[in-house]
């Protein structure tokens, strides 16, 4: 019998090449470096203008690093919706692509634990999810330290928290896969539950309870950017908050994430073992 | 010999519609075991319970002592499936896939590479496994299948409709590498196929599965006592019938024939030529063919 750890690593390996060759991983990557170059040639062309900018929103940031903070607070923000667009590319279709496209007869039949194709399929999913993410923080890292001589640690924190993200929204991915058979389904349901449902809880729960259920996925996702200004949109408020989001407010969203990461899967793995072709 | 597949009262429903109903079949090492059905009866069902690709509603299968829902692992370990076309991963090439396929069935680095090297010779894969696999034709891929299937040289083969989609001379090459496996290294074959005269010519057994049940389950094998022949020119048997022989006309060009006790198919062949009528086939009526006629009409 063949060693588990070692059944993983090479189906890891095996999904790995079909992600990295894939047009889908070469349109994503693409995607991410024009927009880093957008954002490069926004921070080049504005980073004298900044502090009018920040003034004219009311912000009221003070402090040795606010241009610093305000353009890594832009960068932060579209990093946030990278792992998003990444795992609709790669996660959306990765179970119910089995079905459709019948290569579940050429897998399932294999004397190896379901569970052991689905961790490393979803393992190589993060990881070219994480190149593309790494991809457009090396630009941002490149821009900043040209800029500024430096790099915040913010940045490093925001690329770890981004990293927890992408396990979270991979998983979630994964588990509506898991649900259909078709990937038109899955592609659709991925994007309209997390810009939309996710979107709309928030605002009910903000009307009826007064509070930002920072409970939700995509709420504890925006802390990869609050970590430089600690910037909240309500729907009734906007709460500013000078100081950056703190340790334990990392450490409490990276929780809620590594939470969904889990459950998602878990769910997943019990969905995958009952899966089958008809 | 000792039953190395059984699958035990498999029943499977699909959204309230029965696909199997009750089905049980041993097979026996070395047989080579044919379930037959017309589109629909539930063959491509049975042979994927078998595979773990569906899960019985009720009922188990066992694979060399092994049960499928208890054990994948161990039961699949023995097993070469070919389900339906298979389709590859696309940006994979077929030694990688094949590579694949050897590593998880336990093999080194250098197994790895001889095993894909005899496969690829042997199902005459050279000139196309460097290629990925979104390039490839259906040929290719049932070939890549087949290879997969047959990679570390598992005891038994359960394919399902392994010729479904070929070209005559791609048809003609699969039966012989089926039959050759069977004859030359002794393995163990169930396969589906909706083609009597597949399941004549390369089964010992066959199962017959007409919606969702088992019908009827029997070794192939001729009746020595009937015979079928095909005149050049349609004539008259009725000569035949003064000497004991049953003669029946089935509307197309052949004419079936029972035999007296006391006639063998030889002397049944000189009358006919003795009374100036040529024969242009001669040969005795396959049981299975008949059976399965006569269940489905």
């Amino acid at each position: 019998m063949v060693n588990r750890a070692v059944l993983m690593k090479d189906t890891y390996l095996y999904y790995l090449r079909n992600y990295y060759r894939s047009k889908s991983f070469y349109l994503m990557f693409f995607i991410s470096v024009v927009v880093a170059i957008l954002l490069t040639y926004l921070s080049f062309r504005y980073i004298n203008d900044l502090s009018t900018f920040i003034s004219r929103a009311h912000l009221n940031l003070t402090g040795s690093h606010v241009n610093e903070l305000a353009l890594a607070y832009l960068w932060g923000f579209i990093l946030s919706n990278l792992p998003v667009f990444a795992s609709v590319f790669f996660g959306s279709p990765a179970i119910s692509s089995e079905i459709e496209s019948k290569t579940a007869f050429h897998i399932f039949t294999l004397p190896i634990p379901r569970i052991v194709l689905l961790l490393g399929k979803f393992f190589a999913s993060v990881s070219v999810t994480i190149l593309i993410v790494m991809t457009y923080s090396v630009i941002q890292l490149a821009v900043f330290y040209y800029l500024f001589g430096e790099v915040i640690p913010q940045i490093f924190s925001s690329i770890l928290l981004t990293f927890v993200f992408v396990f979270a929204i991979s998983a979630v991915t994964f588990l509506i896969s898991s649900i259909f058979n078709k990937n038109t389904y899955a592609y659709i349901s991925v994007l309209i539950i997390y810009l939309l449902v996710l979107n709309a809880a928030t605002i009910v729960i903000e009307l009826l309870y007064k509070t930002v259920p920072y409970y939700l996925l995509n709420q504890a996702a925006s802390i990869t950017y609050r970590v430089f200004i600690n910037l909240t949109f309500g729907i009734t408020t906007v709460a500013v908050n000078p100081a950056p989001a703190g340790y334990s407010s990392m450490v409490s969203n990276a929780l809620i994430m590594f939470l969904y990461f889990l459950i998602a899967l878990g769910i997943t793995v019990v969905l995958f073992e009952r899966k089958e072709v008809k | 010999m000792s039953i190395v597949v059984g699958l035990y009262n498999i029943s499977k429903n699909f959204s309230g519609v029965k696909a199997l109903n009750d089905v049980t079949v041993e097979i026996r090492e070395g047989e080579v075991h044919a379930v037959l059905g017309e589109n629909g009866a539930g063959k491509s069902t049975f042979l994927k319970i078998s595979t773990n690709v569906v899960h019985p509603s009720s009922g188990f299968v066992e694979i060399n002592g092994k049960r499928v829902d208890e054990d994948p692992m161990g039961a699949l370990s023995s097993v070469g499936p070919l389900i339906e076309l298979p389709e590859f991963y696309p940006y994979l090439n077929g030694k990688e896939v094949l590579s694949y396929v050897c590593k998880v069935k336990g093999a080194d680095r250098e197994m790895i590479k001889s095993e894909v090297n005899r496969l690829t010779d042997l199902l005459r894969m050279n000139n196309f496994m460097d290629r990925k696999t979104g390039q490839y034709s259906r040929g290719m891929k049932q070939r890549l299948a087949l290879a997969c299937s047959m990679a570390m040289d598992p005891k038994i083969l359960i394919l399902d409709e392994p010729t479904f989609g070929l070209d005559p001379r791609g048809m003609r090459e699969f039966v012989e590498i089926i039959r050759n496996l069977n004859r030359k290294e002794g393995k163990t074959i169930l396969f589906s196929t909706h083609l009597i005269s597949e399941a004549r010519e390369i089964a010992n057994r066959v199962v017959i599965i007409n919606g969702g049940e088992k019908k009827l389950e029997m070794k192939n094998e001729t009746d020595a006592k009937m015979m079928r022949v095909t005149p050049y020119v349609m004539s008259d048997f009725s000569f035949l019938e003064k000497k004991g022989v049953k003669v029946e006309y089935d509307g197309s060009e052949y004419v079936n024939l029972t035999l007296p006790d006391d006639m063998d198919n030889d002397g049944v062949i000189s009358l006919i030529q003795n009374n100036g009528i040529r024969l242009k086939w001669a040969e005795p009526t396959n049981l299975i063919e008949r059976k399965y006629l006569e269940m489905v009409n």
